[in-house]
């Protein structure tokens, strides 16, 4: 555990040390930021002409707004992500600490857990903050709160995922630009496998796999067990995969 | 020369894969596999298997000895773990459990729907036809069947088809149309085109609902549901036999009765009289719990109009001329039923949305006293441009013979459990109209429906969203604008700096 805890500590060092992580941070809301102000003007605007059009039935702040916004923050990830995780072991390996590492009482596997926790831990606290913009939409409208909850643990689940695999390819080479390489070309695998069934039974098995087919359920409010052990599971593995790729690193 | 050698092979072998990998993707697209397909894979594993065969002595290296035995070690714990994974996870598939957190429950069945989910006894298998055009309605239709089926816990299974790649599934089901669902429960099948949780949720109803039997006179000049001529009743009762009845015909002399398993007595547009013992047996019938639909036209030689009169209908002797039907292009001697001739009193035409054309048909006179127990309504009616005309030659309001309009031709009748309905025309629903106007159908449907005691049919609403107006100024979408995209960002960077600053120990 407290090895864990120490590869935890020094891994959020480096973080608020690296450029890469600010400018995630920075991006990201920016982006964010804009797309929500966008999609929020959009809908302001229109609204009293829908509701003309429309007599009643009006679409609500959730719908309009923020399952656009939050959809599109899954893809967006996609784009990022791989430029987070890359540094994570591929640096270590290229400077020789990981050697280093390997002589210390640390072990592989606090290694592993602990550099994904530190990585999680920051990726959760940047995506968190866009919650103020539920926070806006409620003074104004009305926000259905538990979707919003449910869209997190959406957001948290994926990212976890997504985080694991980069880590997973930052393992396996010691050029950090390759893992983000590699790492991107994965997520894209996990996102459009699901697109690459014909029929039946095995559509629906690409279908299963496919990374973002299980977000969409939270972004519309439903928490269901399969999407969760399904990002349990892909964490754990690509977390298994890494641990044995330094462990046999460790041999050589 | 050795080099050469090596890169030769490397690109022996990448080019082997990327043949396979050609061949397989031309063989997804197209689905089949000719001789160029053979020659494509055969120069493609040729390729992979030089690669590996001739480099042997590294692969040998690197998968023997010690760390070889780790290698392999690795590979075959790591496919052991995926394997427990995905047959974990198979599990989880197979036994998911739901919530829906949203307020308005946009996510999960209606609780009338959950309702008839609790009454399904048998397994209802559910086939979908969608092309691969209509992707969103195929996606829409996934999702709610998903429902269906998790609700039901896997009582209810579907499967969606495509079928322009299964044409052989699409004829045995008669696929007409885009976006049919057939539902199966056993030996009934019911076919709905709109797939939406109200359409479903009913066919369900109706399936768990046992048939009713639909029975047709005949042997005096009505219209059979057998005949597949124009002015036949075959494509009416391919309608309703798809809607949970069975049509059967009956002659009520003969058997001396009504007989028990007849749920609805139809009379349709008889033109010749019926014995005196039928009319007997019609009476009692109709003083014993009886379901009656009667369809009379206009100048007919029947003598069942007499027998309404006691119950307060009479059959006037003229046609309805409609001058407004003009305007859609019939006839005058058809009627144009628009949203104002639907009552809006009765269930069988309270619903009723679009236009229905009545040709040649008789106008009804309801008593204002109907006999004692009776209540009549009045269910179709006429503009008030129309008339009734007396005159079998000439179509011109004669004041004094002809009766002014609006005219009600369609009347239902209930007293206690007896329910009746007579309507002043029979050919609404012959095959030649029928295939025109299916609105027509309609009518017809709810009226067995009503008779029949036909469990109302649910009505859904589809989720209502409660949105409420923004009212957001211009200044206030400015500060919005400002805040997300310039102070979030800016503030995060801030306290970003303070910790880097803070580390570096300031």
């Amino acid at each position: 555990m407290r090895g864990i805890w120490a590869v935890f500590k020094k891994e959020t060092g480096i973080y608020f040390h690296s450029f890469i992580f600010y400018f995630f941070g920075l991006v990201y809301l920016f982006i964010l930021g804009l797309i929500f102000s966008l999609v929020f003007i959009v809908y302001a605007t229109q609204l009293p002409m829908r509701a003309q059009m429309a007599g009643g039935n009006l679409p609500t702040v959730n719908t309009s707004i923020l399952r656009p916004v939050f959809g599109d923050m899954g893809f967006l990830l996609i784009l990022f992500l791989p430029f987070y995780t890359m540094r994570l072991l591929a640096e270590e390996r290229r400077h020789g600490t990981l050697e280093l590492l390997f002589t210390s009482p640390i072990t592989p596997a606090q290694v592993v857990l602990g550099k994904f926790l530190a990585s999680s831990t920051l990726f959760i606290a940047i995506t968190s903050i866009p919650i103020l913009y539920c926070f806006i939409l409620d003074y104004f409208g009305d926000v259905d709160w538990l979707p919003i909850l449910s869209t997190y643990l959406g957001i948290f689940l994926l990212g976890g995922s997504l985080i694991a695999l980069g880590l997973f390819f930052s393992s396996i080479t010691n050029n950090q630009l390759i893992a983000a390489v590699l790492t991107l070309g994965g997520y894209l695998l996990f996102w459009i496998i699901g697109w690459m069934g014909q029929s039946g039974a095995t559509a629906t098995l690409f279908r299963y796999l496919s990374i973002y087919e299980h977000y969409e359920p939270f972004i519309q409010g439903l928490i269901d067990t399969q999407d969760v052990f399904y990002y349990f599971s892909f964490i754990f593995l690509w977390l298994f995969l890494t641990y044995r790729s330094l462990e046999s690193q460790g041999w050589r | 020369m050795r080099w050469e050698r090596e890169k030769t092979l490397d690109l022996s072998g990448i080019l082997g894969a990327l043949l396979l990998i050609i061949t397989a993707l031309w063989f997804q697209s197209k689905h089949q596999w000719t001789w160029y397909h053979w020659v494509l894979a055969g120069a493609g594993s040729l390729g992979i298997a030089s690669y590996f065969g001739l480099n042997w002595k590294v692969y040998y290296q690197f998968l023997g000895g010690k760390k070889g035995m780790e290698r392999w070690n690795l590979l075959l714990y790591s496919l052991l773990v995926i394997a427990i994974l995905g047959f974990a996870n198979y599990l989880s598939y197979r036994h998911p459990k739901r919530w829906d957190v949203t307020k308005t429950r946009s996510n999960s069945l209606a609780d009338e729907s959950l309702k008839v989910l609790h009454q399904l006894t048998k397994p209802v298998k559910i086939t979908g036809f969608f092309t691969a055009e209509a992707s969103s309605r195929k996606e829409e239709a996934e999702k709610l069947l998903q429902r269906y089926a998790y609700a039901s816990q896997n009582r209810i299974q579907y499967k969606l088809i495509d079928p322009n790649r299964e044409p052989a599934r699409a004829r045995e089901y008669q696929v007409t149309s885009e976006g049919v669902l057939f539902l199966e429960s056993g030996e009934k099948k019911i076919s709905i085109t709109q797939t939406t949780e109200e359409a479903i949720t009913n066919a369900l109803l109706e399936l768990t609902t046992p048939q009713k039997e639909v029975c047709f006179t005949i042997g005096h000049g009505e219209k059979d549901p057998q005949d597949f001529q124009e002015r036949g009743y075959s494509d009416l009762a391919r309608l309703i036999s798809e809607k949970n009845f069975t049509v059967k015909t009956v002659e009520i002399l003969r058997e001396g009765k009504v007989p028990e398993r007849c749920s609805v007595l139809v009379i349709a547009g008889p033109n010749k009289p019926f014995f005196e013992g039928e009319l007997d047996i019609l009476k009692k019938y109709i003083e014993g719990r009886g379901k009656l639909l009667i369809e009379l036209d206009p100048w007919t030689q029947e003598n069942i109009s007499s027998m309404l009169i006691s119950y307060g209908i009479t059959v006037k002797d003229a046609v309805i001329v409609e001058p407004i039907s003009q305007v859609a292009g019939q006839n005058p001697l058809t009627i144009l039923v628009t949203r104002e001739g639907y009552s809006t009193a009765h269930e069988i035409t309270r619903n009723i949305k679009a236009s229905t054309y009545f040709p040649l048909t008789a106008p009804l006179v309801v008593s204002d006293k109907p006999p004692s127990g009776w209540t009549l309504t009045s269910l179709l009616k006429s503009s008030e441009l129309s008339w009734g005309e007396t005159d079998r030659k000439t179509a011109d309001f004669t004041e004094g013979k002809d009766i002014k309009g609006p005219l009600t031709f369609g009347v239902a009748l209930s007293k206690e459990e007896t329910r009746m309905v007579i309507l002043g025309d029979s050919d609404f629903i012959i095959n030649a109209n029928l295939r025109v106007v299916d609105t027509n159908g309609e009518i017809f449907l709810n009226i067995l429906r009503w008779l029949a005691h036909q469990e109302a049919l649910i009505s859904i609403p589809v989720k209502e969203e409660a949105g409420k107006p923004l009212l957001v100024s211009r200044s206030q979408m400015q500060e919005i604008l400002f805040f997300a995209v310039l102070v979030l960002p800016a503030v995060f960077l801030i306290s970003g700096g303070y910790v880097w600053l803070r580390r570096r120990g300031l």
